[in-house]
């Protein structure tokens, strides 16, 4: 979607004055050729050369209407909001009430309103923004970033022109303020983040009950903007999220992570009454699905259709789709001939493999879907805590046995407590992940980590989105000596919640254990260490 | 000359004594005679009366007693005793032995015969001087006669003594009727028949009144006015006069008025300024002046003080926060109200008043005010009295003011009162989580895995605890109740707590005290325990719920406690704005001053959220998705940067600070408003679910009650079309029949007064006269209502003269004159009721007018009505029923009122009286919007601040359609239409109820 088509589409959603719509004129008496071109190379995310053009169009008539447009435009995309704001009211001044000066100014203005007060911190390819209160998470993200362009170069060979800008916001409010979609839309879909005018739109993760895989998150919004660039952002949706989703665990592991037993849970539901998304209803956008469970469903398709290309091609293969989609060939047809194959032989061959993977159900599998915090609970600044997730869960009855467990753990009555925690489990029943949550942590302050473990059972395995199992398990490892399962638990929690001052200590004990060893722990203890201490 | 020997002194001691006994006896009689002739005037004074000629008498009394009793006391003897040759006859006289020498001797020596020897004269005086030297001067004058006449005198001053001492006042007041000239008044011959006749009263009344002047004709002089009146009167005089005047006291005392006497005309005038009667006082031509025995009585009706009625939510209005309170008042002069304030006095400091209206003479003034105390400086604990207070118009005695009675507000400690009980409701709670703890972990283990001792020692005193607990909480529950400002449902809440655990206390203790023995000697067996272990389940549970329940409690207290103070925040943020507006256009210092008062004191209220929010989110009070709270610091800097650009004095910028600040607080206010009402929502969804309902319900009767108020109107309306259209056509019939009755009346009235049936009675006919005048010239003035109430007071009036009248002729006289009056005044009386009843009909009602169609319309609204008010009460029943709800059980009280109102209008639906029954339904359904919007917002936190006003339930129970009142105000203003003149009247008798 051109920036032009969104510009339009806004301000007709915002209701804009019809006045301003019916006296804009004709774009063509903006732009001359050269200026088209540069606006089209923008759109297409080939930024370099449309640098270059705009370089000579800006030499040869400085100060044009045109020129201080498509300047505006060039600063927009690399997040200096500002800067694009004095460009584009220049260009208003001079060119008063054109569509797409005053969709851009209004676009920059919502961008620079919605990260008012906000903290920047840069890396070698990145500036991330973020409200000051999510400081813990900045140089986690930055490192997943750089570790995710790392892996992007190597597989794909993609490396940004601009340094990319991310930004963080406080909640879905302000996601919806910067983006083409609704807040109900954004609440909906449980849409988090989105790559769009070249830049990475996140939500906190202090923004959702239990948090979600921000991490992860980050690395798959980066790779929609290395495919848009690489495709000169001719991939569609089903493309793009197939690709995001299969790619964005590479910045922490090797190609090929299997599906989510959530996602394989609702793969293996739909391959079953034959009820999967089409490629088609993906378009627009994942986030203009009806449900959220439709989404979560969308992205397991498409992940299972790349690691269908890459198990039979590689990422050479992988790669070559994307390049052939890049060049204009159909995203069907590229990625069909990357395996040298025709579309329909690649589709049915595509859907053998996903039978052939015995993708299962769980029977008490109740799908995590992202949830935004009440407006209160962001506002005040509080981490998410399980608790909230009570009502979230609905867990009638058993509630009573929750909030009473809760009560005598606070009050020092711990084996009481889990005679409470014990009765809301069996009312509940195992869809309740709570219950063993809770008694996980009371044995853990019984300082019995076996039954902790024992309570959580399969917990980390299908709810791997949630952080308190992990951070739980994690605690448990480190209570019975065991520093590098207590690791990958914790980095597993960290990944989803980083705001739980609890994990960090837990996190510097176990970095210091490893540090031991290992020098490369030292910076992450250190790290863990200054974000305990801030408790 | 004599010579000085012994003859010669004999002599000079008789005649000086002599002469002194003389002297005694008459001055003696002479004063008896004097004093008792005096007495006997004096007598004779008081029963004739004052007269120019006692003075005169008395003082030639006097001056002739004086001159006798000198003359024949002092003069004469002395006189007559003057030679020596006297004196000796006087001594021979009583002692004849020596008479002729004495007087021989005295002769000779005084005017010797020729040829008489000296010597021999000289031997004769020597022997006869001898002879007298032996004698006693009291032998040869004695004083017999001088005692007698004393002791006569003296026997009569005790006579005239004892008199005196019988009748002190009377002799007093004839003393002095002998002394003094007699004023014109007294000194005039006393009339029992009347000196003047045709009189005529010109009464014109103060100014402030506004009262017109009234001429009352045939009057008999009586004359009866506000205080300040001036009456002019004109009479004709009976008998030809050259002067006249008006006596008023009752011995002429008084001021005295001259008249203007031309031909038989008299002409005088005075002012009213106190009850008295008059006499008229008439100099003929020539003869003694003449005045009335009987007066005239001049009374001085007094102007009463306004009287005044205040209502409210409650006599005694205890209140978490200061909040505007409606307050009613109706006040009502008989002449004319000046200024109606509304005065109050917090605690000690000195009363401060608002004005509530001016109106301007008018008789009635009434309405409803929203009083805000917030605005006075109000500490926690503190009382405010107020009342209203309404002056009259009164020039002439001076203003008079006239009082409500006085109702209290108190502003309750609600902070300290909410956080103790929230104390002692979380140490309960505390302590209970303890005790459910212990009992979990007792029921737990596997019987005998504790030595059976120590189990029941656990048991023991878990038990003791859990009644320790109970017994805490009935004792809040106790306390909150004495104190009465906690919620109902709180409190009724609390008591099931402790009523549950307590019953299952005592199922518990039999079990113990069943081991107990055992336990303390030592031979406890598992058996013993196991009904022990057995209640465990149940009791736990109980207990389990009964922590719950208080956790929820606690929470939402907390919570609305939070929210309370967020109210607080915007309101003194309101205060803030007024008081800014005030200052940028007076640049008054001391607003200024205030200003930053109010800004520290704004600032100090942020803080004590900050901190309430802190605590509860440290104590963990509510679970973590309600610690959701707003971040204060924003408006804590906002409310500093205000206060920073006061000092600097940057008046320009101020405005916009203080709306950032406002968003700022408004913000904080929904979000702890939200929050509380989420988690009542949530927690309480059975309660919320339950006013959800009820309110549903209430809606639905008050639309069906506003449906039936807009039929009712329709019909009013076209009732009241007809109403005028035959007013008009009956008006003139009516008057006239009145008129003829009115003359009647008059004629009966004239009926003289027997003069046996006493002054009184001769005065309350009198009286009845001149009110028959006066509603006659009320008539001619179209002043119908005004007219009644002339006509009811005359009947009330003449009620016990009839009656009297009739006793009368009854016995003594039943043909006679006395039956003849009775008869004539008991047809004045049955006159004065007929023209009253006929006054009162010239305004008649709607069903008076209503058609047959029309009469079923109303009919069968009436059916609507009874079956909505039973609805209603239907309503107020399950209110009741729901009583543990916040708010129900006020809300079914007002269902219930409502229900009556509704009862009321189907009565005057029935009647066809559809003005009376819209105004009725009107009342109910905006009374049943009250009840709604009131459980809106009722809250459980008695530091909850609920910012709507504390309006009188009920208040607008009288509220007429705005249409229909605003012409009834018009009507009273103008005096007129009379149609109107009874609806108004009943109006503001309503009102006033």
């Amino acid at each position: 979607m051109s920036l032009v088509h969104v510009a339009l589409w806004l301000a007709l959603a915002l209701n804009r004055s019809p006045a301003a719509r019916n006296e804009v004129p004709a774009q063509s008496e903006l732009l001359s050729p050269e200026g088209q071109i540069v606006e089209e190379l923008f759109d297409a995310w080939q930024f370099e050369e449309a640098d270059r053009t705009l370089d000579s169009l800006a030499k040869m008539s400085p100060g044009a209407p045109q020129v201080l447009y498509l300047q505006g435009y060039q600063q927009f995309l690399q997040g200096e909001y500002k800067g694009a704001i004095a460009k584009l009211s220049a260009a208003r001044q001079l060119f008063p009430g054109h569509r797409n000066i005053e969709g851009l100014f209004a676009l920059s203005n919502a961008a620079e309103k919605a990260i008012e007060g906000h903290v920047e911190r840069r890396s070698k390819h990145f500036r991330l923004r973020f409200p000051p209160e999510d400081e813990v998470l900045a140089d986690h993200a930055l490192d997943t970033l750089e570790a995710a362009a790392a892996a992007l170069k190597a597989d794909l060979g993609f490396h940004p022109h601009y340094i990319v800008t991310v930004d963080l916001y406080r909640n879905s409010e302000d996601l919806a303020a910067v983006s083409p979609l609704t807040e109900e839309e954004v609440e909906r879909t449980g849409t988090i983040a989105l790559c769009k005018w070249a830049r990475l739109m996140v939500t906190t993760p202090r923004a959702l009950r239990f948090g979600y895989p921000w991490m992860d998150t980050l690395s798959h919004e980066f790779v929609h903007y290395a495919i848009s660039s690489l495709t000169k952002d001719q991939a569609p949706v089903w493309l793009q999220e197939g690709l995001a989703k299969f790619l964005e665990s590479r910045w922490r592991r090797d190609p090929g992570e299997p599906l989510a037993p959530s996602n394989e849970h609702l793969l293996a539901k739909a391959l079953a009454a034959n009820k999967l998304i089409s490629f088609e209803a993906m378009h627009p956008s994942m986030a203009k699905l009806p449900r959220a469970e439709d989404a979560a469903l969308a992205f397991a398709e498409v992940a299972t259709t790349i690691a269908f290309v890459f198990n039979e091609g590689g990422m050479n293969a992988v790669k070559a789709a994307v390049t052939a989609v890049g060049q204009g060939i159909d995203a069907r047809q590229a990625v069909a001939s990357a395996l040298a194959l025709d579309w329909p032989t690649f589709d049915r061959k595509w859907r053998a493999f996903m039978k052939s993977r015995n993708f299962k159900t769980y029977a008490h599998l109740e799908p995590v879907t992202p949830k935004f915090r009440k407006k209160t609970a962001v506002a005040s600044k509080r981490p998410p805590t399980e608790d909230e997730a009570l009502a979230e869960l609905g867990a009638g009855q058993a509630d009573g046995f929750l909030r009473l467990g809760n009560m005598l753990l606070l009050r020092n009555h711990p084996k009481a407590a889990v005679i409470e925690y014990d009765k809301g489990a069996k009312l509940a029943g195992p869809a309740h992940w709570l219950f063993p949550v809770k008694l996980g942590r009371t044995y853990l302050a019984l300082r019995e980590p076996d039954k902790a473990l024992a309570a959580l059972g399969e917990l980390r395995t299908i709810y791997p989105e949630l952080p308190w199992p992990h951070l739980i398990a994690g605690q448990a490892w480190l209570e019975k000596g065991d520093a590098n399962q207590a690791r990958m638990a914790l980095e597993a929690s960290l990944a989803n919640n980083p705001f739980d001052p609890e994990l960090h200590c837990a996190l510097a004990n176990t970095y210091a254990r490893l540090a031991n060893s290992d020098s490369a722990y030292v910076q992450k203890r250190d790290r863990a260490r200054r974000a305990c201490d801030k408790r | 000359m004599v010579p000085r020997d012994g003859i010669g002194l004999f002599l000079a001691h008789a005649r000086k004594r002599a002469r002194a006994l003389f002297a005694v006896r008459v001055f003696a009689l002479a004063a008896m005679g004097t004093a008792a002739l005096l007495f006997l005037m004096a007598w004779l004074a008081v029963h004739t009366g004052p007269a120019a000629y006692w003075p005169v008498a008395t003082a030639t009394v006097l001056l002739v007693g004086t001159l006798t009793a000198a003359f024949f006391g002092g003069l004469r003897p002395w006189r007559r005793l003057k030679t020596d040759t006297a004196v000796a006859r006087l001594v021979g006289a009583v002692h004849p032995p020596l008479a002729s020498d004495l007087l021989s001797a005295v002769q000779l020596t005084a005017a010797p015969a020729p040829g008489t020897s000296p010597e021999l004269v000289a031997a004769l005086r020597g022997q006869v001087g001898g002879a007298v030297s032996t004698l006693d001067v009291r032998q040869v004058v004695p004083g017999r006669s001088a005692t007698r006449a004393a002791s006569l005198a003296g026997g009569v001053a005790v006579l005239l003594a004892a008199l005196t001492f019988l009748a002190p006042n009377t002799l007093r007041r004839g003393l002095g009727l002998l002394v003094r000239t007699p004023t014109l008044y007294e000194g005039a011959a006393v009339s029992d028949e009347p000196l003047v006749g045709d009189v005529k009263l010109v009464y014109t009344y103060p100014a402030y009144t506004g009262l017109p002047p009234r001429t009352v004709e045939g009057a008999t002089g009586d004359a009866q006015a506000i205080k300040g009146t001036r009456v002019d009167l004109e009479m004709h005089a009976l008998r030809r006069a050259r002067r006249a005047i008006l006596f008023f006291g009752d011995q002429g005392e008084g001021q005295q008025i001259e008249g203007t006497v031309s031909g038989t005309t008299i002409r005088t005038s005075f002012v009213i300024n106190e009850t008295a009667r008059y006499r008229i006082w008439l100099a003929p031509l020539l003869g003694r002046p003449v005045r009335e025995r009987r007066g005239h009585r001049v009374e001085a009706a007094t102007d009463l003080p306004p009287t005044v009625e205040i209502k409210a939510a409650s006599e005694r209005l205890e209140l978490a926060s200061p909040r505007p309170i409606e307050v009613g008042y109706a006040a009502n002069d008989d002449f004319g109200l000046g200024n109606v304030n509304l005065v109050f006095r917090v605690g000690n400091a000195p009363e401060k008043r608002v004005s509530l209206a001016t109106p301007s003479g008018k008789r009635q003034a009434q309405g409803n005010t929203m009083w805000d105390p917030s605005g006075e400086s109000l500490v926690p604990g503190v009382q405010i009295a107020y009342w209203i207070e309404a002056k009259d118009t009164d020039t002439v005695s001076g203003p008079k003011t006239g009082v409500s009675r006085t109702l209290y507000l108190v502003l309750e400690r609600p902070r300290e009162n909410t956080d103790e009980s929230l104390e002692q409701q979380k140490f309960v709670q505390e302590r209970l989580l303890g005790v459910l703890a212990d009992r979990l972990e007792a029921g737990s283990r596997p019987l005998g895995e504790t030595p059976l001792n120590d189990e029941f020692t656990v048991w023991q005193a878990a038990h003791d605890e859990e009644a320790a607990q109970v017994a805490l909480l009935a004792g809040l529950v106790d306390e909150q109740k004495r104190d009465g400002g906690a919620s109902k449902s709180l409190l009724q809440a609390l008591s099931n707590i402790a009523d549950r655990l307590n019953k299952e206390l005592k199922t518990e203790n039999a079990a113990l005290r069943h081991a107990k023995p055992k336990a303390q000697e030592g031979r406890l067996a598992a058996s013993d325990l196991a009904p022990l272990r057995h209640l465990a389940p149940t009791h736990v549970k109980m207990l389990e719920d009964v922590v719950l329940v208080l956790d929820d409690l606690i929470g939402r207290q907390r919570l609305e406690d939070l929210a309370g103070l967020g109210e607080q925040l915007t309101q003194a943020y309101q205060k803030l704005t007024d008081l800014l507006s005030r200052y940028q256009n007076t640049k008054d210092e001391a607003l200024r001053e205030q200003l930053q008062r109010e800004m520290q004191a704004l600032r100090k209220r942020i803080s004590d959220l900050a901190q309430k929010i802190a605590e509860v989110k440290s104590r963990n009070e509510v679970g973590s998705e309600w610690q959701n709270m707003p971040d204060t610091r924003e408006a804590m800097a906002k409310a500093q940067t205000l206060e920073d650009l006061l000092a600097k004095g940057d008046t320009d910028s101020l405005a916009k600070a203080l709306a950032e600040l406002g968003d700022s607080l408004q913000s904080l206010k929904q979000a702890l408003n939200q929050n509380a009402d989420e988690f009542t929502g949530e927690k309480f969804s059975k309660e919320s679910r339950a006013t959800a309902e009820l309110t549903k319900k209430m809606s639905e009767l008050e639309g069906d009650e506003r449906q039936l108020a807009q039929d009712t109107r329709q019909l009013s309306e076209e009732l009241k079309k007809s109403l005028q259209e035959r007013q008009a056509k009956q008006m003139a019939e009516k008057m006239k029949q009145v008129k003829a009755q009115m003359s009647a009346l008059q004629d009966s009235l004239k009926t003289p007064t027997p003069k046996r049936l006493g002054e009184d009675a001769s005065d309350s006919q009198a009286r009845a006269r001149d009110r028959a005048s006066s509603a006659q010239d009320l008539l001619q003035r179209n002043d119908v209502d005004e007219a009644r109430k002339q006509m009811d007071e005359l009947g009330q009036s003449l009620s016990p003269l009839t009656k009297m009248a009739k006793q009368r002729a009854r016995k003594d006289d039943p043909s006679g004159s006395m039956g003849r009056f009775a008869e004539k005044m008991t047809e004045a009386e049955q006159l004065a009721q007929q023209i009253s009843q006929a006054l009162q009909d010239m305004a008649p009602r709607d069903r008076d007018v209503a058609s047959e169609a029309q009469r079923q319309q109303s009919q069968q609204q009436g059916a609507r009505q009874q079956s909505i008010a039973e609805r209603t009460r239907q309503l107020a029943q399950e209110a009741r029923d729901g009583a543990g709800n916040p708010g129900f059980e006020q809300a079914a009280q007002g269902l219930e009122d409502a229900a009556n109102q509704m009862g009321q209008a189907k009565q005057n639906l029935q009647s066809s009286d559809t003005s009376d029954a819209l105004i009725k339904e009107q009342a109910a359904a905006d009374r049943l919007a009250q009840i709604r919007e009131g459980l809106k917002g009722e809250k459980m936190a008695r530091g909850s601040r609920n910012p709507d006003p504390v309006r009188i339930p009920g208040a607008d129970d009288s509220k007429a359609p705005r249409a229909w009142r605003q012409e009834l105000m018009e009507a009273m203003k103008e005096k007129g239409p009379e149609n109107f003149r009874d609806a108004v009247r009943r109006y503001y008798e309503e009102l006033v109820k």
